[in-house]
């Protein structure tokens, strides 16, 4: 025990008494939130396209400078939707990186289509241009292009690709809505992008999502499967519908978080910059870099984890998980491996080459700066013992 | 009542100065509201995560205990409540489903690769008829049966369930209108292999969206909490989850009104009486009542107009009501099986009795939004627009064309 001086794994006093998590929930002041809902209180309207879900489309439109804004009951269904909407109808796959959000092949599988698996580019960590082309075939219905936790992937490349091809694209830019690309802020490329207002996310509406877009016959579309408000026009792919309406409660709440964007951004960089200086002292971890090119939010701390790192991931997670820092591993496991419904699955040699190579870090509201350092002080101190903390587990 | 007509339609000042809608949007008074969103920005507790938020747990555990059954499981929203049932219940082919409800039940159906049949409905309740849905059973393939209880009455559950057990096939309800119903002390939300009830504001317990699913089955509760979305990871059930997660101010609102659920219900039934007091007499206005509940929620007014006898179609009526700031409803109009995709490809039972429904039944005003006074003059209007149906009649015939 003395070799593993201080881990709360072996006894020791955890370094933190709440938990530190990776997501943001961010708190909007209460007073905004409030005034908000004077409105749902005066229009005694409660849901179904409200006061509050108009003015938060609009000034979801103004954020992204796109021509609409769609809001929707949750990121998951605005997904679905939005694939829902454009890809091809009479085309059964949809190309999507295994390297991803966890529940993308449900998202596809709800739309009606077939996940098609494609690799990362393995300095982005996101679709590329080239990863996209080697999957497209004649069945292909759509792209779906996931900007990655930390910078973007290629947006330009690939909706110009999805145009050269007569390939719908949809972007899943959950993690990207503050990013730009080429000097052109996340919302407006390819035919879609979805987004997520989770409380774990940049804007917090409790729960919600939404679609943005510069066409706005889609738009009006979107809002029509979302409401069963369309009689005889087109739904989509076998003519679905369902209502996936932000409440008026929750869009008082996502304009409120829109109102405080700007003034999260600081206390991120703050944040950011000490876990890039921390970092840099610790051989074996490297903080996957924010460009400053692309209007970074700064709250995803990505760290990628190399041979030279004593542990394996899972064990640190278990050191860090007993001080009660809940980092966690990025996009894992990968979506091919998980539910067994149909798939295409080619050889995804990036992919699995680097995926257990990257951990997520705590930072948004509930990790000041001080906790950082904690944080940074533990892995050091991980680092310091690596060796003993290796013997130990062998000898297990 | 005789005289000049008081009637906007035919250019009087209207009744009411603002908009009167259908539905029941009871909800908290200002500060109940105001102290529940200070708490759950006090906890950060904003949506269940990896966890539930405590809130909702609160709410489930309420839910079971009001309704009687082992598992009610919030959801966000009830039409993806009853797409993440149809999907528990590995349901895939012919789905039997009243034509006369919502379109979001035989939607709910699309996307587990189900085909709705429409079934038509008993003339006197409205309600699914038993007689259609078996002659849909004979007819073979059938895979299931979504059961819908409308306005506060229920289906007739003892024999339906007979029925499901006779053809081998699951019976789920959508119970979006029947909150706190009861068929003999059994509440609704017990029968089937699962009911989903909708929160919707239009209903008499709302979180504003949202709805909960409940089932006495612990092996459905497992895989539909797994697929709603919030801890898929701890369950160790691998289904195609589909977010439905009710936040938690969601949750505060539903739990306060539970809290009002029986003062809420006796204003209905208040109000319900009052309507029924004064048109009960008026020849050419039917009231639908509730004789498959021993309990009703009375959340709809429904009625059906005759034509011949009121003087006036069911919509020259709305129109009527219309002009005076009344927004009464057509409900399901037109029904779902009149409606794309629906109307193109589907096989579906002779649908004469929902024909019918759709051009006569409406619906008026009940809840939080109305008072008895307001009921007082909505009845006034419909006995002014019988003795001057031939002048309306005049007045809109134009506009019809």
């Amino acid at each position: 025990m003395s070799r593993a001086p201080g881990f709360a794994l072996f006894g020791g006093k955890p370094v933190f008494a709440e938990a530190k998590p990776t997501c943001n929930l961010y708190r909007p002041d209460i007073e905004v939130f409030l005034g908000y809902s004077r409105v749902l209180y005066q229009s005694k309207r409660y849901t179904d396209d409200g006061d509050l879900c108009r003015m938060l489309e609009s000034r979801l439109a103004e954020f992204h400078a796109v021509e609409r804004a769609v809001s929707m009951t949750s990121g998951f269904w605005a997904h679905v939707l939005a694939m829902s909407a454009v890809a091809l109808p009479d085309r059964q796959e949809i190309i999507a990186p295994a390297f991803g959000y966890r529940r993308t092949d449900d998202m596809i599988a709800w739309a009606g289509y077939v996940p098609h698996f494609c690799d990362v580019d393995p300095e982005t960590l996101g679709p590329s241009v080239d990863t996209i082309k080697a999957e497209l075939n004649d069945r292909t219905a759509l792209i779906l292009a996931p900007h990655p936790m930390v910078n973007c992937c290629d947006a330009q490349g690939i909706e110009d690709l999805g145009r050269a091809h007569g390939i719908p694209v949809v972007f899943d830019s959950v993690e990207a809505g503050y990013r730009a690309y080429h000097n052109r802020r996340i919302g407006g490329f390819g035919d879609a992008e979805a987004f997520s207002m989770h409380s774990p996310k940049l804007l917090n509406s409790f729960e919600g999502g939404y679609v943005t877009t510069n066409d706005r016959r889609l738009a009006d579309r979107l809002d029509g499967m979302k409401r069963f408000r369309l009689i005889d026009q087109d739904r989509g792919k076998d003519g679905k519908a369902l209502n996936a309406t932000l409440n008026e409660m929750h869009a008082a709440m996502a304009l409120a978080s829109l109102d405080g964007v700007d003034e999260q951004i600081l206390p991120h960089r703050r944040k950011y910059d000490l876990y890039v200086a921390g970092l840099w002292e610790i051989d074996g971890l490297k903080i996957i870099e924010h460009k400053e090119s692309q209007r970074p939010d700064y709250r995803l701390i990505v760290v990628r984890i190399s041979d030279s790192w004593p542990l394996s991931r899972e064990d640190t997670f278990r050191l860090l998980e007993a001080e009660k820092v809940l980092a966690r591993p990025y996009y894992y496991p990968l979506n091919h491996k998980v539910v067994e419904y149909p798939r295409v699955c080619p050889e995804l040699p990036v992919t699995e080459a680097i995926s257990q190579d990257f951990m997520v870090l705590p930072s948004g509201a509930h990790v000041s700066e001080h906790d950082v350092e904690e944080i940074i002080d533990i892995l050091a101190k991980i680092r310091r013992h690596g060796s003993e903390l290796k013997s130990l587990w062998k000898t297990e | 009542m005789t005289g000049k007509p008081s009637l906007a339609v035919l250019g009087a000042k209207p009744s009411f100065s603002e908009l009167l809608p259908v539905g029941q949007f009871y909800w908290p008074e200002w500060e109940r509201y105001e102290k529940a969103a200070r708490d759950i920005f006090s906890r950060r507790y904003y949506v269940s995560q990896r966890k539930l938020g405590p809130l909702v747990v609160q709410l489930q555990r309420r839910l079971q205990e009001f309704i009687g059954v082992k598992h009610a499981i919030p959801v966000g929203s009830a039409t993806i409540g009853l797409m993440i049932a149809t999907h528990a219940l590995a349901l895939q082919g012919k789905v039997i489903v009243p034509s006369w409800a919502s379109i979001a039940t035989a939607q709910s159906l699309l996307w587990s690769k189900c085909q709705p049949v429409f079934c038509d409905i008993d003339p006197e309740s409205q309600q699914m008829s038993l007689a259609s849905v078996r002659r849909v059973l004979e007819g073979g393939g059938v895979k299931g049966i979504l059961g819908v209880h409308l306005w506060g009455n229920a289906l007739p559950v003892d024999e339906l369930e007979m029925l499901a057990n006779d053809y081998g096939v699951a019976l789920y309800y959508d119970a979006a209108h029947a909150f706190g119903c009861r068929v003999n002390e059994r509440a609704i939300g017990t029968f089937g292999r699962a009911e989903v009830f909708s929160f919707h504001a239009d209903n008499i317990l709302s979180t504003a969206e949202g709805g909960c699913i409940a089932t006495n089955d612990d092996a459905l509760a497992a895989k539909l909490r797994a697929m709603r979305g919030d801890h898929v990871s701890g369950t160790g059930v691998m289904v195609q989850s589909g977010t439905a997660r009710m936040s938690e101010i969601q949750a505060a609102v539903g739990l306060m009104m539970l809290d009002d659920f029986d003062r809420n219900r006796r204003n209905n039934e208040e109000q319900h009486h009052s309507y029924e007091r004064r048109l009960s007499s008026i020849a050419g206005i039917k009231i639908l009542k509730h004789p498959g509940v021993t309990t009703s929620n009375f959340q709809n007014f429904v009625g059906v107009v005759d034509n011949s006898e009121f003087g006036l179609t069911r919509d020259e009526l709305l129109a009527v009501l219309r002009a005076e700031n009344v927004a009464a409803e057509r409900l399901f109009y037109p029904a779902s099986h009149a409606v794309s995709p629906f109307s193109e490809t589907l096989e579906h039972e002779q649908l004469k009795n929902t024909e019918w429904a759709a051009r006569s039944t409406f619906q008026l005003p009940l809840g939080a939004r109305v008072t008895v006074d307001a009921i007082e003059q909505i009845c006034d209007i419909i006995c002014e627009a019988r003795i001057h149906s031939k002048s309306i009649k005049s007045v809109l015939a134009p506009l019809s064309e």
